[in-house]
């Protein structure tokens, strides 16, 4: 298992070069620079603002100065925001990351109770009610989602606020959430369900059943541990993509997250921004993968590293 | 691809907010425009939408939201009045000016602090120029200061030493003769310069913070000295800025005690929280404005902006440098359909490149060369045939060249159907994001390109130098035109304003009319909603706001009770 580890943690670091690499080379590649602005800039002052920000030099001499830097992290300075990148993310991460727990939590606890509750009671009411819902959350998307909820439940009823991200005040916490839970809700409790479903004919439930076992210790020891397995699977790169924020989300409910960044980096030409982001992405999936990886070992004692 | 698609539908669902909210009656507050007049207040908080900055360097920044947050903490020699004149902000009187023009003297109010109590000197004046005009900082607006003595040649020394480059510095005219008294010297006589002086690029350091021009400013803005009517109290990236009272200003004290300004990109959501009351102004989601207009009818204020945008044309191609055909294709463009039609009246339109208001003409003269340039098919394929395309025959295939927004798409595709009507000829739209489009067009890599100007101080000037000059740094469609360039340069350093504006009126005249590089279209409006209560703001509302409706002076802002 330590070597496993150790094994996977090493092939990080050509991971992340490598994506760094492709990443530097595209966006550099793109027509267009950072200071190609609506309002035209006279040259004099484009030939100093390219000199402030190292773009005057060759490429691959600004290949190299973005490894060093890379290599003792520190990501450069971005050129939208004249701050250092590393700064900036390590402002906006935490409330991407409060809202990604958040709204994983939310998906993870609704899915899962929504696709047992249906796959025990196939074909009953609460099962149809969770297939349509888990229809709807999968196909309705979340930014049609977030105005409807804005519309009811700020503008109507009045219970939240329309604005912002605040830990703890659950006006400012609920529609966030459910807006950005959703999707993810709904496609953990179609994965549950049908796992659920297939489990349930397998003989040892009929075994733990002709033990005399109570029915929720039937499905809540035997059944759903093992139906945990496909969940688990898309549960890593769910949480990933929480954590890392929601452009759409994030910009609707104006959160300073992390979110927003990459996509106005792209826009703007910040390259800086542009790699920190994208590495910052890659690491998360990367973590989280192996997150899951680990963790199948423990739902199932048949895997071993 | 992605984000328009969604855009359009958060419109269409903002719509059907509109429309519920509507429905369920809306109770309208009393002391609209025009109830009894009420005295300003001192007290009060208040929070408003504004777009986040990008730097808070007054001697680096060029955004409009930059310079909106500076305005709020920072303040020049002068500032400009309500009617765009120039009086003494933190300078005690209007400068002495030398016989030849050239030597500016201003003495600054005696016994002026920074926010943090320390003196603020003549010297600090003197490092903000010496700021703007160093290449390490790369001031984006150092080009307005070219006429101070040695300005351009320090900014030029970008691969020089340090040394060189301190000499260089020390050869800038300007100097703090004492504390309170300091000293321009320019290289020509400029007719504008105190209107210069009223701007961001001018305007004080804090040489007790950032000691000299290489230091960057610090990224919390909350450990800033200030010097304008309000202090930044608290800043949290991404989401709010909160000011309050700077008891130090040397001007008339803010009435407002706090105005916080949220962060917010999105004005469907700005809009749904100014519904939830909780903003007390917001930017009006422009792809919804008939559905605000019927809303909102008293909270809903739209004015003219100092933007003129038009259709522009590269002159280098063929069959551009044509007049005939330039004529041909303004003639052949409904500019009112475009306005109401295609951009939900969120624009008015115009024929003139400089804004009327700005030559110093009646602001509702939007059509002064109507018929010369205005819509007219008949005239439009008259003007073909004469260019030798009778009904567009032979004529080739020119591109639009536009950025990828729904605006620049409906725009785009409206002069398309137009040209093809009307005069029987075939453009392609070539569409590019926002970076792509500017790189192309400052390099002069295109044909038809809707785009513009957007005003950085209200004089001629500032809407033609540079930009239509035979070689301008920023005439990137090639006019080039020997009586505009002799008219220029005479106008450009003539003390004599009223001549010098006649000069300049007969430019615009000549710019427009010969679509030297660009066929006007329309000038842009600003749009806000603004909560009644709110007054100071309504009244302030000028080409010399930035973001927000009366921006320019949020000293004068109050809430009544």
């Amino acid at each position: 298992m330590t070597t496993y580890l150790v094994r996977r943690i090493l092939a990080f670091v050509p991971l992340v070069w490598a994506i760094a690499t492709i990443t530097f080379f595209l966006m550099h590649a793109v027509p267009g620079g950072p200071f190609d602005r609506e309002k035209p800039l006279p040259p004099q002052v484009m030939a100093n603002l390219e000199r402030k920000y190292n773009l005057d030099k060759p490429i691959l001499v600004q290949y190299g100065l973005f490894l060093r830097g890379l290599a003792t992290g520190d990501l450069g300075q971005s050129f939208s925001q004249n701050r250092p990148v590393t700064t900036i993310i390590r402002e906006r991460l935490p409330k991407s990351v409060q809202l990604g727990l958040c709204a994983f939590s939310f998906a993870l606890v609704g899915g899962l109770a929504l696709g047992v509750t249906a796959a025990v009671r196939q074909n009953s009411a609460v099962d149809y009610f969770s297939v349509v819902l888990a229809t709807i959350g999968a196909s309705v998307p979340n930014f049609v989602l977030a105005v409807f909820l804005v519309l009811l439940f700020s503008l109507q009823l009045g219970w939240f606020d329309v604005l912002g991200w605040e830990f703890g005040n659950y006006r400012k916490m609920v529609l966030p959430i459910v807006s950005l839970g959703m999707l993810p809700l709904a496609l953990i409790a179609r994965v549950t369900r049908a796992s659920m479903l297939e489990v349930l004919n397998q003989d040892y439930i009929r075994t733990a059943r002709a033990k005399g076992l109570t029915e929720f210790r039937v499905v809540m020891r035997h059944a759903v541990r093992n139906a945990l397995i496909p969940v688990l699977t898309i549960a890593g790169p769910i949480l990933a993509g929480l954590l890392t924020g929601s452009f759409i989300i994030e910009r609707f409910y104006a959160i300073g997250g992390v979110g927003t960044a990459f996509v106005d980096a792209v826009q703007l030409r910040d390259y800086g921004m542009i790699m920190g982001t994208t590495l910052l992405f890659a690491v998360a999936i990367a973590v989280m993968n192996l997150v899951v990886d680990i963790s199948y070992a423990i739902v199932d004692p048949r895997i071993r590293y | 691809m992605e984000k328009f698609n969604w855009r359009a539908l958060l419109g269409l669902f903002a719509l059907a907010a509109v429309v519920l909210a509507a429905a369920c009656g809306d109770d309208e507050e009393g002391g609209g425009p025009g109830g009894e007049a009420e005295q300003p207040r001192q007290g009060g908080e208040i929070v408003v939408q504004y777009l986040e900055f990008q730097s808070f360097d007054p001697h680096f920044s060029s955004f409009a939201q930059d310079i909106g947050h500076q305005t709020f903490v920072f303040r020049g020699l002068y500032k400009l009045n309500k009617d765009n004149e120039p009086v003494p902000e933190m300078a005690a009187d209007m400068p002495q000016i030398s016989a030849d023009g050239k030597t500016y003297t201003v003495k600054i109010k005696p016994g002026l602090k920074w926010s943090d109590g320390d003196d603020l000197k003549a010297e600090d004046f003197v490092a903000g120029i010496e700021r703007t005009c160093n290449p390490d900082n790369a001031g984006e607006y150092q080009y307005l200061l070219s006429n101070i003595v040695g300005c351009d040649d320090y900014y030029a020394a970008t691969d020089k030493s340090a040394a060189e480059k301190a000499a260089l510095r020390a050869k800038l005219g300007v100097r703090a003769i004492d504390d309170t008294t300091i000293e321009f010297k320019l290289q020509q006589p400029q007719p504008t310069f105190t209107t210069i002086l009223t701007m961001w690029m001018t305007w004080p350091v804090p040489i007790h913070i950032v000691p000299d021009g290489s230091t960057p400013w610090p990224e919390d803005p909350t450990k800033l000295a200030f010097n304008g009517p309000f202090v930044v109290s608290e800043y949290v990236p991404k989401e709010r800025m909160v000011f309050t009272r700077n008891p130090n200003y040397a001007g008339q004290p803010a009435y407002l005690d706090k105005i916080t300004f949220r962060y917010i990109e999105d004005n469907v959501q700005s809009n749904n929280a100014f519904r939830a009351g909780e903003l007390h102004m917001a930017l009006a989601d422009a792809t919804n404005l008939k559905a605000l207009q019927q809303e909102f009818p008293d909270k809903l204020l739209s004015y003219v902006t100092p933007t003129t945008i038009g259709l522009e044309m590269q002159l280098k191609k063929k069959p551009l440098d044509n007049l005939n055909v330039r004529l041909a294709l303004s003639r052949a463009i409904d500019r009112k359909a475009l306005a109401e039609n295609v951009l939900q009246g969120a624009v008015t339109p115009t024929t003139t490149w400089v804004p009327p208001e700005v030559l110093g003409l009646d602001p509702n003269a939007t059509d002064l060369f109507e018929e010369q340039i205005g819509f007219n098919p008949e005239k439009a394929k008259e003007a073909l045939a004469a260019a030798g395309y009778p009904n567009g025959q032979g004529f080739p295939t020119l591109s639009i060249l536009i950025r990828d927004s729904a605006g620049a798409r409906a725009t785009a595709e409206f002069l398309k159907e137009q040209f093809k009507t009307i005069l029987n000829i075939d453009v392609n739209i070539e569409i590019v994001d926002a970076p792509t489009r500017s790189k192309r067009f400052t390099e002069g890599q295109f044909e038809l390109f809707p785009g513009g100007w957007h005003q950085d101080y209200p004089d001629p000037e500032n809407w033609i130098i540079g930009l239509f000059d035979t070689g301008g740094t920023l005439n990137n469609y090639n006019c080039s035109d020997p009586e505009i360039d002799d008219l220029i340069s005479k106008a450009r350093y003539n003390t004599n304003d009223q001549e010098r504006r006649e000069q300049y009126k007969k430019v615009n005249e000549l710019i427009s009319t010969r679509i030297c590089g660009v066929a006007p279209m329309y000038h842009s409006l600003n749009h806000v909603l603004i909560d009644p209560r709110l007054k100071g703001v309504r009244e302030n509302a000028t080409s010399q706001d930035r973001v927000l409706a009366g921006d320019w002076a949020p000293e004068l802002w109050w809430l009544s009770e």
